[in-house]
């Protein structure tokens, strides 16, 4: 069983506009991939429509080889795609160890976890995700009182826990100071190799050191594919953002 | 409402006792005295301990008047834990929840004329009606969100209200049903025919039905009903199926509603159309907001405060209690800053946002 | 064809009915809509145009004029008592905004049956206009038709408003996006100040026009509510042309559905409105607020 994610024809139009247009994408099963492009370029939107917050106007989307296009997004979640959010959302009236609980919950195949005993025990197997991004010591904190950095690790750490196949990221570095930036590249690089990533992402640093593939969207429709090597050195995407991205390899965040 | 947001508490001094909200620092002193009874923790303080003692001694000291005014208060009181499990934990704000009240009400006057006189059946049957009527009703319901919500809440309750003044022959129409004879508890007991003993029942069984339900809340339940209040979209996409939580929950608190008002139909003696007015269902979303959007006792508390106040009240000015409740509706309004005393419509979906 | 006969008055009256409704529950939408405000004191509203209404016209037409005026009048006066209060609470969010409305609710309608009474106020309608017409073999009451005519101008007259002037289009633009009107200058006190007044008026106007068909008593207020909620809610919040169809089909079951069968009116209020839900909760929910003209897509 593969997490492969297969992409066709997908469209999704709000009234005149046009965020995504037309894409045939095949994220492959295992790989880090990373979508990159200006803003506005539809990446978001390209998230949102496969983890099944947004139905496409036109176009199919297809997880291990069953069509996903209409699947509601509980059941995507179930099915094994999880992902953080921009905007890190977070239930804030739970604690940190409960949100991660909760998050857990629907995938962790036991029955009754609505019980005591059950959900003790569930909460208690969660610990490991806090510790791998490194807030143990915020566990019994509300999670409406952390701060940023420490509720985007919280967002990824719900994301972890629910054990996924796809584990779609929406600009996670955003907002991490260095040291955030690095234990999140250690969480990422510690998954099962069989989870396929995709993330969204502005900092090519961290995409160069994350991704085995780049993608490159712009306006909506895909404008190049390939390592991040050679993605860095492709003039048409230089020219797609405004200015130079720099050398590959030199730490440079293009907002 | 607002999005969760950067709290402006420093992390290391976040209040555990303010599982609603994130703190804010305007208006500290109604804060403190929110907080004292919004603990979803049992902090027996002082108010739980004078009630409780109130409650106890009550029909020594109080008069017979007095007394079916405390049973009252504990019946509308069963409501109002109602509508803490919908809005203060599922954060589904009905402003209609007097209807399987009413349903509840009328299922135990319907059997008490019918010789069906046993204290505990009529409790079973008339939550299991009111629970029965939620279910269906919260199948439209429960796809409604914010506005809407509130529009449709509304105007399922006044529906439910005609409807009962219309089918006379179950209902006795817009008169109401008189002389429902009085039960006995279970099989065997001697009948509830005073005042007195009516309390007790009362009494006793709202303690064992908000116990339960406050038991309940604090499990793992409470926790997904809260997340759902929080943050509805966050539960779909880690995979929760919301949408049964929320008619589960609506289920849930029309069995409690039902079961208050079993209750009230048993202090009363009588049944009518009015039972299930909005005007209960705006008196015990009242008494959560004076009482804490996640506490049963607060709205316990609440519900008692209101019931006592009205009536105080109408002493000096007889024949204006909807005018006193009015303003007690705005001043509370006004006077509670931090939005209704956490009761959060859910996030709106549209990026415009609500008002 | 006998059959026929016997409810073509009462079918005309349904009519008659139905457009009070519309315009009734015009007010209602105006600030559910687009307001974000539901309005509770809406049929306390309506009370207070329909008592204004009795007491000033006394049979000839420049007192029924004075009295419309009147009714108009305390409708946006009450309006505005609505915009004051509501006013602190409008970034609190609908539920505090709906609780304060019940309160001015509670407040109004026990000043109104304190100043009134508990009785019926049947309101006197110019002598010319109170009789009946003979049409077709059938007798009319001349009010309610003239009733129709005006409803309907009303109504045409505020689609066209709706539809074609400025103002109508920076109102269904307030529908879709509050947050974006602001942007664009227009204060939001103002806005929402105006719509709670505009509302009052409609609400007011209703009540005085409507006064001989549901006359001012100690149950008009809740009746108006609930049967406006009924068509807002039958009719699909926002769009003009459902909430028209709906006022007429809840007119009809008011008077027609009455006069086959009293029982069950009410339980045929019930379901509709309950089967007008569950088709809308099917097809995708019933959480959009905003206008839909007739004839447009909504984006």
């Amino acid at each position: 069983m593969t997490g492969v994610i297969e992409i066709s024809g997908l469209t999704r139009a709000f009234g005149a506009t046009v965020a995504v247009s037309d894409l045939d994408l095949t994220f492959a099963a295992g790989g880090r991939h990373a979508v990159i492009g200006p803003n506005g370029a539809g990446k978001t939107t390209l998230l949102n429509l496969i983890a099944g917050e947004l139905r496409p106007t036109s176009g199919r989307i297809r997880y291990d080889g069953r069509d996903v296009t209409r699947t509601a997004r509980a059941k995507r979640s179930r099915l094994g795609i999880a992902r953080t959010f921009q905007q890190p959302t977070v239930w804030s009236s739970l604690s940190v160890a409960d949100n991660i609980a909760l998050a857990a919950w629907p995938h962790a195949g036991t029955r009754g976890t609505w019980r005591r005993r059950r959900y003790r025990t569930l909460s208690e197997s969660c610990e490991r995700h806090l510790e791998t991004v490194g807030i143990t010591d915020l566990a019994d904190r509300p999670a409406g009182a952390l701060a940023h950095g420490e509720r985007r690790m919280l967002d990824i750490a719900m994301a972890l826990a629910a054990d996924p196949r796809v584990l779609l990221l929406d600009e996670p570095a955003a907002g991490l100071t260095e040291q955030g930036v690095a234990r999140l590249l250690a969480a990422v690089r510690a998954l099962p190799a069989e989870v396929t990533v995709v993330v969204v992402e502005h900092d090519f640093a961290f995409v160069s050191a994350v991704a085995d593939t780049v993608t490159v969207l712009h306006d909506g429709k895909l404008l190049a594919t390939g390592t991040p090597a050679e993605i860095a050195a492709d003039a048409s995407v230089r020219t797609a953002y405004l200015g130079d991205l720099g050398e590959p390899g030199v730490v440079e965040e293009v907002r | 409402m607002s999005a969760p947001t950067s709290p402006v508490t420093p992390s290391g001094s976040a209040d555990p006792s303010v599982e609603t909200e994130p703190v804010m620092p305007t208006v500290r002193a109604s804060q403190t005295a929110r907080t004292i009874l919004s603990s979803p923790r049992l902090r027996v303080g002082a108010p739980a301990t004078a009630a409780a003692v109130l409650l106890l001694i009550a029909p020594s000291t109080f008069d017979g008047y007095g007394i079916g005014l405390l049973s009252k208060a504990l019946a509308l009181g069963v409501l109002a834990v109602s509508v803490v499990v919908l809005a203060g934990f599922a954060g589904l704000p009905s402003v209609g929840q007097a209807a399987p009240f009413m349903v509840g009400a009328y299922t135990a006057g319907i059997m008490g004329q019918h010789g069906h006189g046993i204290g505990v059946v009529q409790l079973v049957c008339g939550a299991g009606a009111a629970a029965g009527f939620a279910a269906v009703t919260g199948l439209v319901v429960i796809r409604t969100r914010e506005l809407a919500f509130l529009m449709t809440t509304l105007a399922v309750g006044e529906l439910a209200v005609a409807v009962a003044g219309q089918w006379h022959s179950l209902t006795g129409g817009t008169d109401g049903m008189y002389g429902i004879p009085p039960v006995r508890p279970v099989p065997g007991t001697a009948l509830l025919d005073s005042d007195k003993s009516v309390y007790w029942y009362v009494l006793a069984a709202t303690v064992v039905v908000v116990a339960v339900a406050w038991r309940v809340l604090r499990s793992p339940v409470g926790k997904l009903l809260l997340a759902c209040r929080d943050h509805e979209a966050r539960m779909r996409s880690a995979g929760h199926p919301v949408t049964l939580y929320q008619w589960l929950a609506y289920v849930a608190a029309g069995a409690l509603a039902g079961f208050g008002g079993v209750l009230m139909c048993t202090v009363n003696e009588y049944v009518s159309p009015a039972d299930g007015s909005f005007a209960n269902s705006a008196l015990v979303l009242l008494a959560v907001v004076l009482g804490g959007a996640t506490s049963p006792l607060g709205a316990l508390l609440g519900a008692g405060l209101i019931v006592a106040t009205r009536d105080w009240l109408s002493g000096p000015f007889p024949g204006h209690g909807p005018l006193l409740l009015g303003l007690m509706f705005i001043i509370a309004v006004y006077a509670l800053p931090n939005g209704v005393a956490g009761v959060k419509v859910r996030l709106p979906r549209r990026p415009g946002g609500s008002a | 064809m006998g059959a026929l006969n016997a409810h073509l008055v009462p079918a005309v009256d349904g009519v008659a009915y139905g457009l009070l409704l519309y315009v009734a529950a015009a007010g209602l939408t105006l600030l559910f809509g687009i307001g974000g405000v539901l309005n509770i004191a809406h049929g306390t509203l309506f009370a207070l145009g329909g008592y204004l209404a009795a007491t000033v016209s006394d049979g000839s037409w420049s007192s029924a004029l004075l009295g419309l005026a009147v009714a108009v009048v305390g409708g946006t006066l009450g309006g505005a008592v609505l915009a004051v209060g509501t006013a602190p609470l409008v970034e609190r969010g609908e539920l505090p905004q709906a609780l304060l409305t019940f309160g001015l609710a509670l407040v109004g309608g026990d000043i109104l049956s304190t100043v009134y009474g508990g009785d019926e106020h049947p309101v006197v309608v110019p002598h010319a206009v109170n009789g009946t017409v003979h049409f077709f073999g059938h007798v009319y009451p001349t009010y309610r038709l003239m009733f129709i005519v005006i409803a309907a101008v009303l109504a045409v007259a505020g689609t066209l408003v709706l539809g074609r002037t400025r103002v109508g289009a920076l109102l269904r633009a307030t529908a879709d996006d509050r947050a974006m009107v602001g942007a664009m200058g227009y204060a939001p006190w103002r806005v929402h100040a105006a719509l709670c007044a505009a509302a009052g008026a409609l609400a007011g106007l209703a009540g005085g026009l409507g006064a001989p068909i549901i006359g001012p008593g100690p149950d008009t207020a809740d009746k108006v509510l609930m049967l406006s909620m009924v068509v807002i809610v039958l009719g699909g919040p926002g769009s003009v042309l459902g909430a028209f169809v709906a006022a007429v089909a809840v007119g009809e079951i008011e008077t027609l559905g009455v006069s086959i069968s009293s029982d069950w009116a009410p339980y045929l209020l019930f379901g509709m409105m309950a089967a007008a839900l569950i088709v809308r909760a099917l097809r995708g929910g019933l959480g959009g607020v905003g206008i839909a003209m007739p004839g447009k897509a909504r984006a």
